[in-house]
């Protein structure tokens, strides 16, 4: 069953810049209210769209470097989705939605995007 | 259609006390709060004033005390918003999405909105370096500048939440001076990554994809310069939020709702919180009237059950 792994900085290489498939970081802390809003509702995606995306998340507040990183990757808000293809960010998705609207913005950054088509694994006849 | 006992309109600490008090007393209990129960408190660090919450609490955990504490009664928390009303004839009607209910009694605490500076820039710009809670967005801007424009305590209590991990706070004032507290003017004024520009206003916010600079003009000679920053929090006021409520409760030329107390000019209407405090606006005061109003209503329901 696949599930959301928390990242810090120096799992970006791995986790993120070298992933076959395209990967969901939500930048997120705990004292953000829609961040918890947002937690039960992200916690459902690896259920519906992890064959096809990997998932994570950075809390902002477990260290300067993940601070700095988030601020480097233009996060200025919390909770911010980023979306990553090849490692090259292919669109955000900023504060509260619900599982219809997450999955579906998700998916469809994902489909717009050519760097995704070619890292998203073919589905079997 | 369902019919309610009483349907409580806001989640911030009002409604929450309300929805705590009438469900006790087993009414049945609607509580509507949007989809982010708490309101404002939520939105902030540390509450160091809540009487008997001594210890380090922060704005979330009083919130998830509060909701825990108003449904454990039976309150109903819908996180729907209500989007139209309609107080003509009781039962009273309350829209949530595509959802119709009715409502014996009515409790209004839907707090209030920040107020905007009206500029173009600053919706484009939202959540791209325009913010509007620093508890919530502060940590982004560690080691940057921000502007807090403003000069009352809410202006000042952002400043000094920024000021934990930004640069330098720069706290913009229409005014020659700031009119917060002096508890927090104090903090603010020997706090060295504060600083204050006064008599200045700000006309304009720069920046392609994130906020890279504001206008800030001098009043009253009308000189503007340019003045770089990495974020902008507005923090200038508040406006009731009873949108809703126009035609439907009478209402002042502010958009208070005219009211006796707690009690409005319909029968069963009540309000509660913040929404018609211009004075005091603390979460202990919020509390106190939404207690108010939810024994109001329930005296109202046991001489007047229909
Ligand atoms: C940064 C900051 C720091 C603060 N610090 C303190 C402090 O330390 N101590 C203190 O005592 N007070 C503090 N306050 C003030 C305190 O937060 C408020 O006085 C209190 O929250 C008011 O409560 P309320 O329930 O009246 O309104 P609000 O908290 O404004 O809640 C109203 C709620 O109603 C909801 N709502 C509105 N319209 C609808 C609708 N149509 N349908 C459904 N829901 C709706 C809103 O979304 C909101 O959640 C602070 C405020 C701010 C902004």
């Amino acid at each position: 069953m696949p599930e959301i792994k928390d990242i810090q900085v120096a799992d970006w290489e791995t986790e993120i810049t070298g992933s076959k498939i395209p990967v969901v970081v939500e930048f997120w802390h705990q004292k953000c209210v829609a961040c918890k809003e947002m937690k039960p509702i992200y916690e459902a995606l690896p259920g519906r769209i992890g064959d096809r995306v990997k998932l994570t998340r950075m809390n902002i507040l477990d260290s300067k470097e993940n601070r700095r990183h988030a601020i480097k990757q233009g996060v200025r808000s919390t909770p911010t989705f980023l979306v990553y293809c090849d490692g090259r960010p292919i669109g955000a998705i900023i504060g509260i939605r619900t599982l219809n609207e997450m999955d579906a913005e998700v998916l469809a950054l994902i489909g717009m995007s050519d760097n995704c088509l070619l890292a998203t694994p073919l589905e079997e006849e | 259609m369902s019919l309610y006992d009483v349907v409580v309109i806001g989640g911030g600490p009002a409604g929450l006390t309300a929805a705590l008090y009438t469900s006790r007393a087993r009414l049945k209990t609607k509580l509507i709060t949007g989809p982010t129960p708490g309101g404002q408190i939520a939105l902030t660090y540390n509450v160091n004033n809540y009487p008997g919450l001594h210890e380090p609490t922060t704005g979330p955990e009083l919130v998830e005390r509060l909701i825990t504490h108003a449904t454990k009664f039976g309150a109903e928390l819908d996180r729907r918003e209500a989007t139209v009303v309609d107080f003509s004839l009781k039962p009273y009607k309350v829209q949530l999405g595509s959802e119709l209910i009715a409502a014996k009694t009515v409790i209004v605490a839907t707090g209030s909105l920040n107020r905007k500076l009206g500029l173009e820039a600053e919706d484009q710009l939202m959540g791209k370096g325009v913010f509007v809670c620093a508890t919530c967005d502060a940590a982004l801007y560690e080691d940057l500048r921000v502007v807090v424009v403003g000069g009352g305590d809410s202006a000042l209590q952002e400043a000094l939440d920024l000021s934990k991990f930004a640069e330098e706070v720069v706290i913009v004032h229409r005014g020659d001076d700031v009119t917060g507290c002096q508890c927090l003017k104090t903090q603010a004024q020997e706090n060295p990554k504060i600083r204050f520009i006064f008599n200045t206003v700000v006309t304009d916010i720069i920046g392609e994809e994130y906020v890279e600079a504001v206008k800030l003009m001098k009043t009253p000679d009308g000189v503007v310069e340019t003045f770089q920053t990495d974020g902008v929090l507005v923090a200038i006021g508040w406006d009731p939020n009873t949108g809703i409520f126009k035609g439907q409760l009478e209402l002042d030329a502010d958009g208070n709702i005219v009211s006796d107390g707690v009690k409005t000019g319909k029968p069963g209407i009540f309000v509660a919180g913040d929404l018609n405090d211009r004075v005091y606006r603390q979460v202990v005061t919020a509390c106190a009237s939404g207690c108010m109003a939810a024994i109001e209503a329930e005296r109202y329901l046991t001489q007047k059950p229909d």
